[in-house]
């Protein structure tokens, strides 16, 4: 037996601070920004938006990671390829 | 401006027009809703949801005014709307969102602070019925879960005034009365309440005052206690029952005679003690009398025809 007790608190009413336009105005954009990131949303909505992330950084990557090799950025740029001679 | 009652009304409207081109859907509407759980009554194209919409300054009358709790929704529809919650009547949530979340956003639509909204989303999906199912994705609710939500949405800010299109519609006869039963609760909780509805007996059951509109003309505006006075009496006499409905129509009421049986009526309570007088005055000895209480229903065609 356990003394826990469930409290029906009904409705109450609300005396807190109200944010008006401009906290519906950050609520509409964050929950644009989860929405559109499928975050708390079904696992199939996830997809689209993540696969397009993961696509634009292994974009980045190889294209970064091309640079290196190829030594087209300058040494003013990336210190650590100062002294380093092109492939 | 006030009913005679020491409260304000909620809602003032001084001979109000609205109408979509040719199409009016309402015609110079006056009428005071007091404080309380409120009534729309009508068919479906009588004017209530045009009325709520007016009352959210979403539409724009083509003349007359309006105040909703003291302002005109025209001229500051932002300070009107942060004190009314509207459940509408159509399908309108997301699919793939959980009922916590769509809740908890309605809150911060309404300018309370995330955490806060959060606390107040639980409690209110709690109120509706909803605390075991409030992470479950909306799609997969039933038609009633989701009147269920859409309630939660609306009162979830706390609300002065709450605005409820047919908020049974669609519900089976378990639901509806579930539902019912929440917008009483609700007004337990000094909630004012205005339920738009095309079922009379769901008014019935809920309000304490009742507008009645058809085709955008106002029927009637007043208490539903008003409206059950209204009923006819049935009356039975030992002998003399021509007599007795003769002595009745001579007091302006009317009668239907069927055997000793009398049906007399509609009216309020000053039936009783007269019919007591014309069954002494014609010496007929009174059997019974019984009032039957009008429903809305009968009001209603009653004041179609009139």
């Amino acid at each position: 037996m356990t003394d826990q007790v469930i409290y029906d608190r009904g409705y109450r009413s609300y005396d807190g601070p109200r944010l008006g336009p401009k906290g519906a105005r950050r609520a509409v954009y964050k929950d644009g920004v989860r929405r559109v990131l499928g975050l708390g949303r079904k696992a199939r909505q996830k997809i689209f938006p993540w696969s397009l992330i993961v696509i634009a950084l292994v974009a980045a990557a190889v294209f970064v990671g091309a640079g290196f090799a190829v030594g087209a950025f300058p040494p003013e740029i990336v210190p650590a390829l100062r002294g380093r001679k092109p492939l | 401006m006030s009913l005679g009652q020491s409260r304000p009304a909620i809602l003032e409207v001084s001979d109000l027009t609205h109408d979509y081109g040719e199409v009016v859907a309402l015609s110079g509407l006056t009428l005071e809703v007091p404080p309380g759980v409120t009534g729309l009554v009508g068919a479906n194209g009588a004017g209530k949801t045009t009325m709520l919409r007016l009352m959210l300054g979403l539409l724009h009358p083509t003349s007359g005014s309006m105040q909703v709790l003291g302002h005109d929704p025209q001229s500051e529809p932002l300070v009107v709307r942060s004190r009314i919650g509207y459940m509408p009547e159509g399908e309108c949530l997301p699919k793939d969102q959980t009922a916590a979340d769509f809740v908890s956003y309605a809150a911060q639509l309404a300018g309370i602070p995330s955490h806060e909204a959060k606390r107040r989303s639980s409690e209110t999906l709690f109120l509706v019925g909803l605390e075991e199912e409030r992470f479950r994705f909306l799609g997969d609710f039933s038609t009633g879960m989701q009147q269920r939500v859409k309630l939660a949405q609306a009162i979830v800010h706390d609300p002065d005034l709450l605005l409820l299109d047919e908020p049974a519609s669609g519900l089976d006869p378990e639901g509806r009365t579930q539902m019912l039963d929440l917008i009483k609760r609700l007004s337990d909780f000094d909630v004012n309440v205005i339920v738009s509805s095309h079922v009379l007996t769901d008014i019935e059951q809920t309000c304490d005052w009742v507008v009645m509109l058809d085709a955008g003309n106002l029927l009637r505006s007043g208490p539903l206690q008003g409206f059950e006075k209204l009923g006819t009496v049935l009356i039975e006499v030992l002998e003399h029952p021509d007599a007795v409905a003769s002595a009745i129509r001579g007091q302006g009421f009317d009668v239907v005679v069927d055997g000793l049986r009398l049906v007399v009526g509609p009216g309020d309570e000053s039936i009783e003690p007269m019919v007591v007088a014309a069954a002494a005055h014609t010496g007929s000895g009174l059997v019974r009398m019984i009032r039957g209480s009008a429903s809305l229903e009968d009001l209603f065609l009653n004041q179609e025809t009139v």
